[in-house]
């Protein structure tokens, strides 16, 4: 008869209850997936540790079975939905407007616009096509303002088909950015529908509601599903034609 | 006088008075040499030749891939007896750890919490939008010409991490119960996603992998710390190397993005530990089979976190050949081969998963651009290795400085130890090669960081005892030590400055990590 010590009996109850916590009362693709990895890999784990001795592998099986049953604890995080990275809204009428408000006095923007040499305003665009003044862009600082025309001879970088989402830039007066210490950029459709591209916000330069849709006089959130901004961006490129920055 | 007594004396080895024959290692390199100056001066000239860089550059890249192809095939050859005759000094010692004093506990716990101290630093400071691995998809980076301000990005739990992380959402919330089963681009890597889940209720989704990684990490520099104490008489060479893992660019590139690599890389190096203490090279009768049963287990579930079960058949067969029965390697790659399909066969009969589209079908892709390249001759086989340059493959892993020091530890290192380092070397690389027509993925060759780091610390530490040599007079040998320990420290430093540029903005060498130094010096 074999008598097992203690830590071995303690190896064999944690992967019993390991085992048990992955598959009880779970819906049953969980349990199985589950099942085979628990078998698969912390069983490897366990047994791995039982080179070190049986009290390694006691302690071993007891911390996997503690993280596996820490799998189902009540009121846990639960599995994040990422807002959506790669989103469009429409400007359907001449009157709907894009806008996103910078703040250019930030000393990141400050130390690139010092070394820069040209600056563009980059709008992520799709249903331009081969028009030439799809979209017009107006960049207002605390001083000037600026007005871009933007068509498919604007159109910069990768994209398979015309139709499809890709960038469009237009050259933006250096001077202008050097002495404004904030921006405002408006993008309006004067001839015909274009759908502007928009994203999550990670690092908006003036706060979380930087980006707005302005549609009959009502200012909105661009995206539907949630916090979101516009992919209007400036950028700053040094004279060796390196991007010093990308500024939203 | 009265004759010595003969009972007594200790016999030399055979392989003493027989020599070691062939070296597998200096034949590759004369096949290697031979080949790429063959392919250099024999295919007629193009752009890969026109320049004395781009020259240099093909050269090595030739070079590098026929020395690990012919060395890989030399040694898995020797496992036929008349081919293991002519390199018999592939036979001399294995795995047996070199005898030494143990260390004091208070060196060995100031060395851990020291190497799990710069591994969280690093982790920390290289954090959600410092991702370098996020970082580089930025425009600034000069990389990427399709991405926005924020990179290739997604927010998870409110933290910007690297895009590609979404795709394992669907297999996280299977594991946790929330989503049903969802093909996805990453379904092989299962095993990293379900190691995650067990920590995604306490931490929420972007701890969850971030910690993972940060574990992994740390049990990298652990794993490599160990195989330097077992393989090197100097047991400073496994603490520098360990230091080296620790402010090393692939995990910094890693840090926390929700990617599988880190973990991938853990399982490599404390597989490696596995197979010595196992003892698969040495033990013999229930000990060997229990070695090789614990072997194929440990290699077939590295094949569920990414592919690491390829680079470790290949370690066990390069190192095995000649000293393991092959039946023993044929049936532990089986058995760890068998473990890794076994998920793609479970997933797909009982969860409906399709492990198809995406990455799943990169490798397949690989072999038929291979295929494609040889049949269309000579010229295009030679333009791939300057279109996909493996030097530039090889440096971006892992920049010159590295390379310098593991070369100059790779002349200071003995034999035995040397033999399996380069089978290490040449598992971790090869597939990575392999890989390189669809992709150059430095990420890929990161899976040599354990020897070249381990050699580099040998190097590091070879070059500190040539600039202060050992005294014989104590009082002096004690202010030596200092000084050799002062040049290792700084030599370190100044390995550390160059892996954390991109904490100042410059991401020349996470760009390379990311995507290759190509055709650049």
């Amino acid at each position: 008869m074999v008598i097992l010590d203690r830590w071995r009996w303690v190896t064999i109850g944690s992967l019993a209850v390991a085992f048990a916590a992955s598959i009880v009362a779970t819906p049953v693709e969980t349990a199985i997936a589950r099942g085979f990895f628990v078998v698969t890999l912390v069983g490897a784990v366990v047994a791995g540790a039982g080179l070190r001795g049986r009290r390694t592998q006691a302690i071993a099986a007891a911390i996997m079975a503690l993280l596996v049953v820490g799998q189902r604890i009540p009121g846990g995080y639960p599995v994040a939905d990422p807002p959506s990275p790669d989103w469009r809204a429409a400007l359907t009428s001449p009157d709907d407007t894009a806008t996103v408000q910078m703040r250019l006095d930030h000393p990141e923007f400050r130390a690139a616009v010092a070394r820069a040499d040209t600056a563009w305003a980059y709008v992520c665009a799709e249903g331009i096509g081969g028009r030439d003044a799809a979209l017009a862009l107006d960049l207002r600082t605390d001083r000037s303002i600026i007005t871009c025309i933007l068509g498919a001879k604007n159109a910069v970088g990768a994209r398979s088909r015309p139709e499809q989402g890709g960038m469009y830039r237009a050259p933006v007066p250096l001077n202008t950015l050097r002495t404004a210490t904030q921006a405002m950029v408006s993008l309006r459709a004067p001839n015909g529908p274009v759908r502007v591209c928009g994203t999550h916000s990670i690092r908006p330069s003036w706060g979380e509601a930087t980006s707005l849709l302005l549609r009959g006089g009502v200012a909105t959130a661009p995206s539907p599903k949630g916090p979101g901004r516009w992919v209007i961006e400036l950028r700053l490129v040094d004279a060796d034609d390196r991007l010093l920055i990308a500024w939203y | 006088m009265t004759a010595p007594d003969n009972t007594c004396t200790r016999r030399a080895p055979a392989w003493a008075a027989q020599g070691i024959g062939l070296r597998p290692d200096l034949a590759a390199a004369v096949v290697a040499t031979s080949v790429a100056g063959l392919l250099v001066n024999w295919v007629r000239p193009d752009d890969s030749t026109g320049t004395l860089a781009m020259l240099l550059d093909l050269s090595v890249s030739l070079w590098v891939t026929f020395w690990v192809g012919t060395y890989a095939a030399l040694r898995i050859c020797t496992v036929i007896p008349s081919v293991a005759g002519r390199f018999r000094g592939e036979r001399l010692g294995t795995s047996t750890p070199v005898s030494r004093a143990a260390a004091s506990p208070f060196r060995t716990w100031l060395v851990a919490a020291a190497i799990v101290i710069c591994c969280t630093v690093e982790w920390y400071l290289h954090a959600d939008a410092a991702n370098p691995f996020l970082a580089t998809s930025r425009p600034e980076a000069g990389m990427e010409n399709w991405t926005n301000a924020d990179g290739y990005a997604m927010l998870l739990d409110g933290y910007p991490a690297q895009g590609d992380g979404v795709f394992l959402l669907n297999l996280l919330g299977l594991f946790m119960g929330d989503r049903p089963a969802i093909s996805g681009e990453f379904d092989r890597r299962a095993g990293h996603v379900y190691l995650v889940s067990l920590l995604q209720a306490p931490l929420g989704t972007y701890w969850a992998f971030a910690t993972v990684n940060l574990v992994a990490w740390i049990t990298s520099a652990l794993a490599v710390w160990r195989l330097g104490w077992r393989r090197w008489p100097n047991r400073a060479v496994g603490e520098v190397a360990a230091v080296m893992v620790a402010t090393g660019q692939g995990f910094i590139f890693m840090s926390t993005a929700p990617q599988a690599h880190p973990t991938a890389f853990a399982a490599f190096a404390v597989v490696l530990v596995l197979l010595d203490e196992v003892g698969l090279w040495t033990s013999r009768g229930a000990a060997k089979l229990r070695g090789a049963v614990a072997a194929a287990w440990a290699i077939g579930v590295a094949g569920l976190l990414y592919f690491g079960h390829i680079p470790l058949a290949l370690v066990t067969w390069v190192f095995g050949a000649g000293r393991v029965h092959l039946s023993v390697l044929a049936g532990t790659t089986a058995a760890a081969f068998a473990i890794a399909t076994a998920w793609q066969w479970y997933g797909e009969w009982l969860l409906g998963l399709r492990f198809s589209g995406g990455n799943n079908d990169l490798a397949g892709g690989a072999v038929r651009i291979w295929l494609r390249i040889v049949f269309e001759g000579l010229w295009s086989f030679r333009w791939q290795f300057h279109a996909g340059s493996i030097r530039g493959l090889l440096v971006g892993a892992f920049y010159y400085p590295w390379w310098i020091l593991a070369f100059v530890g790779l002349t200071v290192t003995a034999y035995r130890t040397r033999a399996w380092a380069l089978a290490v070397f040449v598992g971790a690389i090869a597939p990575a090669i392999a890989f390189s027509p669809q992709f150059r993925l430095p990420r890929v060759a990161y899976f040599a960081f354990p020897v070249v780091y381990l050699f580099a610390a040998a190097g590091l530490i070879a070059v500190s005892s040539l600039v202060v040599p050992a005294s014989d007079r104590p009082a002096s040998e004690a202010r030596r030590r200092v000084a050799r320990g002062t040049i290792i420290a700084a030599g370190l430093c100044g390995l550390t400055l160059l892996t954390n540029l991109d904490l100042v903005g410059d991401q020349t060498f996470t760009v390379w990590f990311h995507q290759a130094q190509e055709n650049a010096w």
